[in-house]
């Protein structure tokens, strides 16, 4: 098992709604699931609690066998260099390059530049951005900072791989294109959680769905 | 293995606050002279206050005192010469035969001795000329005369007492509004750098927000703003200290003047070159500090 939820609840401050209610579940290595429901149900909650970018108000949250409310603070990076994220509005730094920011992921990690270099180049041609490699994020059209950001997640070859919206700005071409490389990362072995409200998405992809209504989990 | 990592690591350290300093731009100089303006204003402040003290030094330390003798032969004379020169803060007592005195005054109140024709049966006193050692090392000269006066042998003793009090009183005061400007100053710098550094952390509070995201360490983060900081207060620091060289080169000669006019020769002191190292030392620690303050909170977070 590799991601585990005991009874989590998420209430946000000053929000009397809580985003998560008493959410239970496992999901096991290897495994690649659709989160779905529709905008404000608490998929994006769910996924920040993942990489420890929010505690819950109550209940626990597991990696690993490892509780993430007994993790020390200083061990909280260890764990975010296992997780991959793709974040909805991408999180790319604009002044940055397509490939610094790729590189990033691996430079904390103190990577040598010489795998450093290796690896961006050829994820980066995988991704379609081979000939952008120099340009500045804020130079690129909204499809292609998506296939940065989603480079970033995967340099790192990460056991877990969150993505939220990964598709959203894509044409169903370059979408199909995006599943295939999430597919491919699942069958290098990471587990891969998508979360999305586009139902072609749900459709075409025969995976775990859990949904999310209000915060509740009404389907795993 | 971990030592090339290590070393990995720190070069993509460097690189990242290099590039940072690349990046910073415009704003990154406007730190830079925050810190130059800060230190330079306290610098030059410095500066004068320690010429000022100098001066004050050489006005006070020049007003001395003269002790009118009752003795009947030299070697009276020269025993009262030896006491008040023991006494502390008197830095030389010169005794002057009534002779030399004698012709001192011929030549100084009548360059024709018109007036002093019939001064060879005129008997003046042994006297004994005080001049006391510099202002800060030693008692006012009002608690210096009743120790004189106590002296066997001395009769009156002579000083500008009052306008010697007056100007200490002055310099005492403006010594206390130094230090409070001094203060000020330093405050007030301390704000404005870490403010402004403060602008420089949340003009990136994203871009730290995402490396935390990919798993950096507060170190990673932290150690390339640290860099930039330094290399900024350097840079501050270094301009500081050319801009109170060469304002001392240009400024000096024409105050010089002025003041030696005024006081007799006096030489305006530049700070050392000790004190110029110091400074540029002292803007890579204030921005060293203020990146590291500024940056707490959001590691913290």
């Amino acid at each position: 098992m590799v991601i585990e939820l005991q009874n989590v609840t998420k209430v946000y401050d000053g929000s009397e709604q809580p985003a998560l209610a008493d959410v239970s579940l496992r999901i096991e290595k290897g495994e690649f699931c659709l989160l779905t429901g529709p905008s404000g149900a608490g998929k994006s909650t769910l996924l920040r609690l993942l990489f420890c970018a929010l505690k819950p108000s109550q209940g626990e949250v597991i990696l690993h066998d490892q509780a993430l409310s007994q993790l020390k603070r200083d061990d909280i990076p260890l764990l975010r260099r296992e997780i991959g994220v793709v974040f909805q509005d991408f999180k790319l730094l604009p002044h940055l390059t397509v490939y610094e920011n790729t590189a990033l992921t691996l430079e904390v990690r103190g990577t040598p530049q010489v795998e450093i270099d290796r690896k961006v180049k050829e994820l980066l041609i995988q991704v379609g951005l081979g000939h952008r490699l120099n340009h500045r994020c804020e130079q690129l059209s909204g499809g292609e900072q998506q296939r940065v950001a989603i480079a970033r997640a995967l340099i790192g070859d990460p056991f877990i791989l969150l993505c939220d919206e990964p598709t959203g700005n894509l044409d169903p071409e370059r979408s199909k294109d995006i599943m295939e490389l999430l597919l491919s990362a699942n069958a290098r072995g990471s587990t891969v959680i998508v979360a999305t409200h586009d139902p072609t998405l749900i459709n075409n992809y025969q995976r775990r769905i859990l949904r999310l209504d209000e915060g509740v989990l009404t389907s795993s | 293995m971990a030592s090339s990592n290590n070393n990995t690591m720190w070069v993509t350290l460097i690189k990242h606050g290099f590039r940072n300093v690349r990046r910073g731009g415009l704003h990154f100089f406007f730190v830079a002279f925050m810190i130059g303006l800060g230190l330079y204003g306290l610098a030059a402040f410095g500066t004068v206050w320690l010429n000022f003290e100098r001066l004050a030094q050489r006005v006070g330390s020049s007003v001395g005192a003269v002790a009118f003798l009752v003795v009947d032969n030299d070697d009276e004379a020269q025993r009262v010469a030896q006491e008040i020169a023991a006494i502390p803060g008197v830095a030389k007592a010169d005794l002057v035969a009534p002779d030399a005195a004698l012709q001192r005054a011929v030549g100084e109140l009548d360059k024709n001795n018109a007036l002093l024709v019939d001064a060879q049966g005129l008997k003046l006193p042994w006297v004994v000329e005080i001049s006391r050692k510099l202002a800060s090392d030693t008692s006012p000269l009002s608690a210096l005369v009743p120790q004189v006066e106590k002296i066997k042998g001395v009769g009156q003793v002579m000083h500008a007492g009052a306008e010697v009090q007056r100007l200490e009183r002055l310099a005492q005061v403006l010594k206390n509004v130094g230090l409070y400007l001094a203060i000020l100053i330093a405050l007030i710098t301390i704000v404005v750098v870490g403010n402004t550094v403060k602008l420089t952390v949340l003009s990136r509070i994203d871009e730290i927000s995402l490396m935390k995201l990919v798993g950096a360490t507060d170190g990673f983060i932290r150690n390339p703003f640290l860099l930039e900081g330094f290399v900024q207060g350097c840079i501050g620091g270094g301009s500081a200290a050319l801009g109170l060289f060469l304002s001392h080169q240009t400024l000096a000669g024409l105050l010089q003047a002025t003041l030696s006019d005024a006081f007799g020769v006096f030489e305006l002191e530049p700070l050392s070159l000790n004190a110029h190292l110091l400074l540029l030392l002292a803007g890579g620690l204030l921005g060293l500090l203020g990146a590291a303050f500024s940056l707490r909170r959001h590691l913290r977070s």
